[in-house]
């Protein structure tokens, strides 16, 4: 297992998905910013002035940190945001089916056309979180060695 | 650098790209067409109503009620008759609105008068779709009660169990 996940190959490949799935989802979210604040709202975590704020932000972080980890620059930092992002992504979804809602996911999709929310749902974000796990840790033990190395200014 | 420089870096380093993130959402959200004001209801972003048509408050509703405004309720017709509605409202399912709107038509008010629709409250979108169909009938003065049924019950208002 350790070795699987010390494998540059295996920490390459989540770190490439991680990037192109949260690019993904951050596009229509992006072009259809008062959709997205309208499903963030349905999840009823939080209040009106909250949740449209998180909603114009969201999606930019999912951006930013998506496009660094597909480029190779910062990735410790953009693996732990999407790894919280992701914590909070489950419990909001988690909530929601222990309340019963019925809402629309707005995980990839502002159509309102899109998913649902269930047990597939959080899954795919469980994997998300693991894959997350995986680059924050490689990111972590890269950082270290680095500055472990005599070359090490500090 | 020890392992807890490190791992301050990396959280600094996180809440940058937030810092970034809010910083260029909130300007791309002005200057978008499908933009949201900050403490605009979702809903009223979303909508073709004018945004004088949602009632966000409670008290304003409250007030509509208490002046014997017809209400009437979006939601399908189990929650009506099984959760129960606002005293005196009105059942219009705008899911079967075709069907159920003959049958109800006279117990609505006159085309000028003001009517009140509302669902289950946050995002739901049955009181938006059921005000814009009510306007195209041709009643002029039509509300959408935003905070909906689970703000008028946990504000401990009445309510009513009935069949209609």
């Amino acid at each position: 297992m350790r070795k699987l996940l010390d494998n540059r190959w295996s920490v390459l490949t989540c770190r490439l998905v991680l990037g192109a799935v949260f690019i993904y989802a951050s596009i229509d979210k992006i072009q259809h910013p008062a959709a997205f604040a309208k499903q963030v709202y349905n999840y009823q975590m939080l209040p009106v002035m909250a949740s449209n704020l998180f909603a114009m932000s969201l999606p930019w972080m999912e951006l930013f940190a998506g496009l660094a980890l597909i480029i190779g620059v910062f990735k410790g930092e953009s693996s732990l945001l999407l790894s919280v992002l992701l914590v909070v992504f489950i419990a909001a979804l988690s909530v929601n089916l222990y309340r019963g809602v019925n809402l629309d996911c707005g995980c990839f999709s502002t159509s309102g056309e899109g998913r649902g929310i269930g047990v597939v749902t959080v899954a795919q974000d469980v994997f998300l979180l693991l894959a997350g796990l995986v680059v924050l840790r490689a990111a972590m033990s890269e950082r270290r060695r680095v500055a472990a190395s005599p070359l090490a200014t500090r | 650098m020890t392992g807890w420089a490190g791992w301050r870096k990396t959280i600094l380093g996180s809440l940058a790209i937030v810092t970034c993130a809010v910083a260029v959402g909130f300007v791309h959200n002005r200057i978008s067409p499908e933009g949201v004001g900050l403490s605009q209801h979702p809903l009223e972003a979303v909508s073709e109503l004018e945004s004088s048509k949602f009632l966000n408050n409670l008290e304003e509703t409250k007030a509509k009620w208490e002046a014997g405004i017809t209400f009437i309720d979006a939601r399908a017709e189990d929650f009506y008759l099984y959760e129960g509605h606002i005293p005196g409202a009105i059942s219009l399912p705008v899911m079967e609105f075709d069907t159920v709107f003959p049958k109800v038509e006279d117990k609505l008010p006159s085309l000028d008068d003001e009517i009140v629709c509302y669902c289950s409250g946050y995002g739901c979108e049955e009181s938006t779709l059921l005000a814009s169909k009510l306007l195209e009938k041709g009643y002029q003065v039509v509300y959408v009660y935003t905070g909906g049924w689970p703000e008028w019950t946990e504000a401990g208002l009445p309510t009513e169990v009935s069949d209609q």
